[in-house]
């Protein structure tokens, strides 16, 4: 047996006591370790109100209380929610974003420096398109509610504020009615979006619904599962009056001409598959499937890349009258 | 003599250098063994305990199961439904420790009802004490926000303070984990369990409620409150949980509040037009039959709610409420 001598004895020596101390040194951290683990990196407690990373198209929001006038003041930092806490803010609604392209959220409250019982929540929803922040905006409309006049997609109650602009859907929850606090929320909000800049920008499908017969601010964004058919997603529905009747009209943009044309007939499928009846006759203008579906309406056709039709129409030449008004919009617009 | 020692290793030298290598290797092993986690972290602290809760249900054969009060004013329809079945001394019996559930779970204002109305926890909390002769009534829950902004800003904080209530906001160490031996979703799940380990009766009090997953929120969903950890992913199960949460909690008595009614955008609402009066309010031991007849008042059959199916299959409660007679009363005012 060889065993080393002198001066590299020592060396080595030194050299394992070396490795030894590391190794010593590494499980006594593990050790301390161990018991002060943050729940946080294993699994999300609901208790702690998560602050996500504000990504750097939200890093303009880190801070709202800029917005305000000098009689209000902010009750709390601003909180910010990504998808994966969303639920820890707005729980079971939390869903009706996550399938609309949710990318961020950042709230916070503010109070009446003269009367604490004033206060409201600011609540910025970062929808990454105009698209998602019209279809959130559309879901939860309240129809009785008044119109902003200095923004298209929007409404005001008597506590409250909503509105759809750029990628953003903005809500504004008041704690009491009062007319002087709702009219310092919109300022406020008016604020928000001047500091930002945030364009209204332009939602191409909205033009193509006609204007006759339309009931005013009722135009939505369906994202998936439209009318139980799960293959038909993105699609704009709008309510129409017309001899009497409600009825409702739909857009969606297919891809390409191809990918319109087959969903167009898997959609008439799915209807004649779940009990509808034919009703397609060659007098009709429009080579469009006409299906009588439980004593209401459904009519689909395409137009370019686009499948459009009306749904649920008490009476087929109430259905027939609409789907002429809108294929003649979307041919208009060189579809 | 050293260098000799070294190239010829004696038979005791190398049995002790064995045996300390040995006695390394062990004590290493030990320490390991000893260290070892196998559950491994877990949220909440040290929960780990696993707890069953135990039945808060009126026992006998009372024929009182349900009532339901017309009218605009909560307080003293919350009142008059209670005395329809017999009045809280039937439920409270002096000296007894009382837990009362609201609905905690935003932090918003009182007025948009995503939450309890704070005047109704008081008014319980009252009666409790003042006509029960309860010698404490706890307010707790575990909400979906922060729980200190919670309670403050929907007012049941300092509404239940000042009627007299322990008012507990969840604490780490109040959570302990419980499997319901008949379901699937609650196993080894952290709930809200100290504030139920010490008390004697559960009174739940919860708002009539759109909610956009389930179909609507109300007694049986008011439960989710007591769940700890990350909860949301039961929301891909919702009927199920909702029934689980039932079977879990069985209450002595839950209040459900109708009068103003969340009739859509739920759970979390936020416009005062998102309410509709329907000036009802129910008080029963059977907590599916209050639900039963709350989706009435938003507008929902039975059927629109499979968690209300699901509960009645386990035996929870009957969605047939007429079955059980509701006493019905109205109050002015």
């Amino acid at each position: 047996m060889h065993f080393p001598q002198g001066r590299n004895k020592v060396i080595e020596t030194g050299i394992s006591f070396f490795l030894l101390s590391v190794i010593l040194f590494i499980a006594i951290g593990v050790f301390f370790k161990q018991f002060r683990y943050e729940a946080g990196h294993f699994i999300s407690d609901s208790m702690v109100v998560s602050t996500a990373d504000i990504t750097e198209n939200n890093a303009e929001l880190a801070d709202l209380s800029n917005i305000l006038s000098a009689e209000f003041k902010a009750m709390n930092t601003t909180e910010t929610y990504d998808p994966n806490s969303l639920y820890e803010k707005i729980n079971g609604k939390a869903d009706l974003y996550l399938v609309s392209g949710f990318v961020h959220l950042t709230c916070q409250r503010f109070v009446n420096k003269a009367n604490d019982k004033l206060w409201w929540e600011l609540f910025v929803y970062d929808m990454g398109s105009p698209k998602n922040a019209f279809a959130v905006f559309g879901a939860q409309r309240r129809y009785e509610a008044k119109p902003l006049d200095w923004t298209r997609f929007s409404y005001s109650t008597k506590n409250a504020v909503f509105l759809a602009r750029g990628r953003y859907y903005i809500e504004a929850v008041a704690a009491d009615e009062s007319e002087h606090l709702l009219t310092s929320i919109v300022a406020a909000i008016k604020h928000f979006i001047e500091q930002r800049a945030i364009k209204e920008e332009q939602i191409e499908e909205l033009a193509y619904f006609p204007d006759r017969y339309l009931i005013p601010h009722s135009i939505n964004l369906i994202v998936a599962n439209v009318f139980g058919f799960s293959e038909l997603r993105n699609t704009f529905t709008a309510r129409y009056e017309l001899d009497g009747e409600a009825l409702t009209a739909f857009i969606s943009k297919q891809a390409n001409r191809q990918t319109a044309s087959s969903i167009f007939e898997k959609y008439y499928s799915f209807l004649i598959a779940n009990g509808g009846e034919d009703k397609t006759d060659g007098d009709f203008s429009i080579p469009a499937k006409v299906v009588d579906f439980y004593g209401s309406t459904e009519i689909v056709f395409t137009n370019g890349e686009y499948i459009a039709g009306v749904h649920e129409a008490d009476s087929e030449q109430s259905a027939k009258k609409l789907t002429i008004l809108l294929n003649d919009n979307l041919s208009k617009a060189g579809r | 003599m050293g260098q000799q020692k070294d190239e010829n290793l004696s038979r005791r030298e190398f049995i002790s250098r064995l045996l300390k290598c040995g006695i390394s290797i062990t004590a290493s092993g030990g320490i390991c063994y000893w260290l070892y986690d196998e559950i491994g972290p877990q949220a909440g602290g040290k929960i780990r305990e696993v707890v069953t809760i135990p039945d808060f249900s009126m026992p006998g054969t009372d024929e009182r199961v349900m009532s339901i009060i017309k009218g605009k004013e909560r307080v003293a329809a919350v009142r008059k439904a209670i005395d329809l079945l017999g009045g809280i001394e039937r439920f409270v019996k002096p000296g007894e420790r009382i837990l009362i559930k609201p609905n905690v779970a935003f932090a918003t204002p009182a007025k948009i009802g995503a939450t309890t109305n704070p005047d109704l926890v008081a008014e319980v909390v009252k009666l409790c004490y003042n006509r029960g002769g309860a010698k404490e009534v706890i307010v707790t829950d575990n909400p979906i926000n922060d729980p200190a902004s919670c309670f403050n800003l929907s007012g049941i904080g300092k509404a239940a303070s000042e009627a007299g209530a322990n008012v507990m906001l969840p604490k780490d160490y109040y959570f302990k984990l419980t499997t319901l031996d008949a379901g699937t979703l609650i196993q080894e799940w952290p709930v809200l369990f100290e504030p139920l380990s010490t008390i004697n009766k559960v009174i739940g009090i919860a708002p009539v409620k759109n909610h956009h997953r389930s179909g609507a929120s109300m007694s049986m969903k008011n439960w989710y409150g007591l769940l700890g950890g990350r909860r949301n992913i039961f929301h891909q199960d919702i009927h199920t949980i909702i029934t689980e949460l039932a079977m879990m909690l069985k209450p002595t008595l839950v209040i459900l509040d109708g009068i103003e009614v969340m009739m859509s955008n739920g759970p979390t609402g936020g416009s005062l037009t998102d309410l509709q009066r329907k000036n009802k309010l129910i008080a029963s031991c059977d907590q599916v039959a209050a639900d039963s007849y709350g989706a009435s008042l938003l507008g929902l059959k039975v059927s629109d709610l499979p968690y209300l199916i699901k509960a009645e299959k386990a035996g929870v409660g009957t969605t047939d409420y007429n079955s059980l007679k509701p006493l019905v009363g109205e109050v002015t005012g």
